[in-house]
């Protein structure tokens, strides 16, 4: 660019540059030079306390030796795929089941809705409760009724994992489900009344309608979906996680987040954690392009 | 003339002695009988104490080491304090304080003691609280706390008979940390003296792996990760656990139920006649950036005087704790505790061990807790696991992840 296209460019765009400087340098400052940084150390050996050493592709080759990673990328990778896809097609259920305005309706989707925003620590607690593995925990209370014996849902790790998903889809069903009811009122009612006049079933419109229609909004679920529940990390820690044995009964709950905050906060090997955030970033970048590409080749189609 | 002024102020200026201290703001309570001793020792000295939740202690911590700013003295977990003097946070006790060093070797809980003292001496923090584990039972269903292993297994078996759940371990159930006071009971250990090689694999510690996991796979103890053994011992489905010392006093205040119904008492001993207890708690360092370090060696002198020992313990009671410091085991005997706490714990105390003293343990734990695991919950072989383990933390001593 010659100094005087660029002074013409300033002239035209300088308000505009201006006005969007806080945001690039507060950007640039918290987001991309730390996401650079973490790229940089995660070939160091970093302690915090001393100077970062270079050690090359040392830390991701041990990382890739290590068993308890590839068991956080198996348990990480089965948790993304059972909520996202429980949350998904339960969300739809509901927000077909609850999508009017009746009253009854807005109640139940307030009902759904509730536990997006009463997460959080207090939640875990009483999930804590509900699924206490003692004869009184509300879930083994229930089993006594039918005269089943008590199951140790927190410490038997075939258990872990049933527990994780439901939690995991109990938090953001009914999030799901409002998103939809938002996509399946932006279609055009015309479709339908056309539909049922050349005689098509309830099924069919459901089908050949609304589904294709919600496409946009199903990849929108479905991408944010599996990039939150890919990074899950406070439910495990909570529920199973302690100082000595932070991923559960023999590492039944130990995700990808959890096992490189244990690497990164719990033994201040910062640039071994980074290399565990690099490669989570990738898969959650592999994932989302992939999404995004069939979302593409399905439009198209 | 004004710059003159501003370098008089600077001067004037008080020093500050900022210290972090995990746990909840009652933690910062109890130091403040040390905090007012130094001040009336030190005048001029403002001092800053902070707690810092245990959740966000690894966190906070690491940030202020990589900025290389922050707090003079933190106290932290054992491990945790360990590990941070072999990464050059902690400055050198021994190098910097001899005086100190020798002071706790003389009061110290041994036990606590060699958890934070490198093989040549290196000692980059103090036992600071302590915490141990005891045996608590509920009175009326149980009429003796069990002695030793083969009184332990009638107990729980008379217990289950008569339709309550039996025997639940707190601290570390099923973890590392609940292993290894068996693992010492039968005459094993985790490292030789040196911390040269890992001795996991040994006779006595598959002796003692078998046995551990005979609690669960016959006495059907809960396997959770923390079970609510306190809970149980209210409603009577546990009357017969094994947790922390922190129970003494948060017993009665929150499982009223059964207040005068407890009691508590040493761990049943071995066939050998060991029944040695796990103790851990926090240990305080001074941070190796610190630019006060002389006064904050100064102020950890004063917290390891006797009577200020003795007025933090009184504090800590109004405050529903019981606050036993790791470095003056000579003040235990005046702490207000009902005596039969006190006989209990005293008589824990004389045979306690805490974690090892070797660089890199907090990561290579993860390990033995997989070889436990394995055998308590998935049938595994103690030999088979327990060499495993082995083979990793032998690796790891010679430089391997």
């Amino acid at each position: 660019m010659t100094r005087r296209t660029f002074a013409r460019t300033l002239r035209r765009h300088g308000r505009d540059m201006l006005l969007v400087a806080p945001f690039v340098a507060l950007f640039t400052v918290f987001c991309l030079w730390p996401v650079l940084r973490s790229a940089w150390l995660s070939f160091t050996e970093y302690h915090a306390t001393a100077a970062p050493r270079w050690v090359g592709w040392q830390n991701y080759a041990d990382l890739f030796a290590d068993d308890r990673f590839w068991r956080a990328l198996a348990n990480t990778s089965l948790y993304m795929v059972a909520v996202s896809v429980l949350a998904v097609v339960l969300g739809l259920v509901l927000a077909l089941a609850f999508g009017s305005q009746s009253r009854l309706h807005q109640f139940a989707r307030i009902t759904f809705f509730l536990p997006s925003v009463a997460g959080g620590v207090g939640a875990i607690s009483a999930w804590k409760w509900l699924a206490n593995s003692e004869p009184y925990g509300l879930f083994n209370s229930v089993r006594g009724w039918f005269g089943l014996e008590p199951v140790r849902f927190l410490g038997d790790p075939s258990w872990s994992m049933v527990i994780l998903v439901a939690i995991g889809v109990w938090s953001v069903l009914g999030y799901n489900m409002i998103i939809f009811v938002a996509g399946m009122r932006s279609i055009p009612a015309d479709l339908y009344e056309a539909a049922t006049l050349d005689g098509a079933t309830r099924w069919q419109r459901l089908w050949h309608i609304t589904l294709p229609m919600l496409r946009p909004t199903l990849l929108y679920v479905g991408v944010t979906g599996m990039i939150a529940s890919f990074q899950v990390f406070y439910e495990p820690y909570l529920l199973f996680g302690s100082v000595d044995a932070i991923g559960g009964p023999l590492d039944s709950a130990l995700m990808l987040v959890t096992y490189l905050f244990d690497y990164g906060f719990h033994q201040l090997d910062l640039g071994y954690a980074s290399a565990a955030a690099w490669v989570l970033t990738t898969i959650l970048f592999a994932l989302t392009w992939l999404n995004l590409k069939l979302g593409r080749a399905s439009e198209a189609h | 003339m004004a710059l003159a002024l501003m370098a008089a102020a600077g001067c004037a200026q008080a020093q500050k002695l900022v210290v972090w201290m995990v746990g909840d703001d009652k933690v910062t309570r109890v130091l403040q009988p040390a905090v007012e001793a130094f001040k009336a020792r030190r005048p001029g000295v403002v001092v800053e104490v902070r707690d810092v939740p245990w959740a966000d202690a690894m966190s906070k911590y690491s940030a202020a080491l990589a900025s290389r700013a922050g707090p003079d003295l933190i106290t932290g977990g054992t491990t945790f304090g360990i590990d941070l003097g072999a990464k050059g946070a902690l400055i050198d006790l021994n190098q910097r304080a001899p005086d100190l060093v020798r002071l706790l070797e003389q009061y110290a809980v041994p036990g606590a003691l060699r958890s934070v003292r490198r093989p040549g001496g290196v000692m980059h923090a103090a036992p600071f609280d302590m915490h141990l584990q005891l045996q608590y039972y509920r009175t009326d269903l149980l009429p003796k706390a069990p002695a030793t292993y083969a009184e332990f297994d009638a107990a729980v078996r008379q217990l289950r008979a008569g339709g309550a759940r039996g025997f639940a371990q707190q601290w570390g159930n099923t973890s590392w940390l609940g292993f290894f006071p068996y693992l010492l009971q039968a005459g094993g250990a985790l490292y030789d003296a040196q911390c040269t090689k890992a001795l996991v694999d040994s006779p006595e510690a598959v002796r003692a792996l078998n046995y551990y996991a005979s609690l669960y796979r016959q006495l059907k103890a809960p396997t959770d990760t923390w079970p609510d053994a306190d809970g149980g011992l209210e409603n009577g489905a546990y009357p017969l656990i094994q947790s922390g010392t922190w129970l003494l006093s948060s017993l009665d205040i929150a499982r009223r139920k059964i207040t005068g119904r407890w009691a508590a008492a040493p761990l049943p001993a071995a066939p050998g006649g060991r029944n040695t207890a796990f103790v851990g708690g926090t240990v305080m360092g001074v941070t190796s950036f610190s630019p006060n370090v002389e006064l904050a060696l100064d102020f950890m002198r004063t917290v390891y005087q006797a009577d200020v020992t003795r007025r933090m313990g009184e504090a800590a009671l109004p405050l529903g704790l019981v606050w036993l410091p790791g470095g003056r085991a000579d003040q235990l005997e005046a702490l207000p505790l009902p005596p039969a706490h006190k006989q209990a714990l005293l008589t824990q105390l004389k045979d306690t061990e805490g974690p090892p003293n070797c660089p890199g343990w907090q990561r290579l734990s993860e390990s033995l807790t997989r070889a436990v695991q394995r055998v308590v919950l998935a049938d595994g072989d103690a030999q088979h696991e327990l060499s495993q383990a082995a083979e990793k933390m032998n690796r790891a001593l010679v430089g391997g992840r």
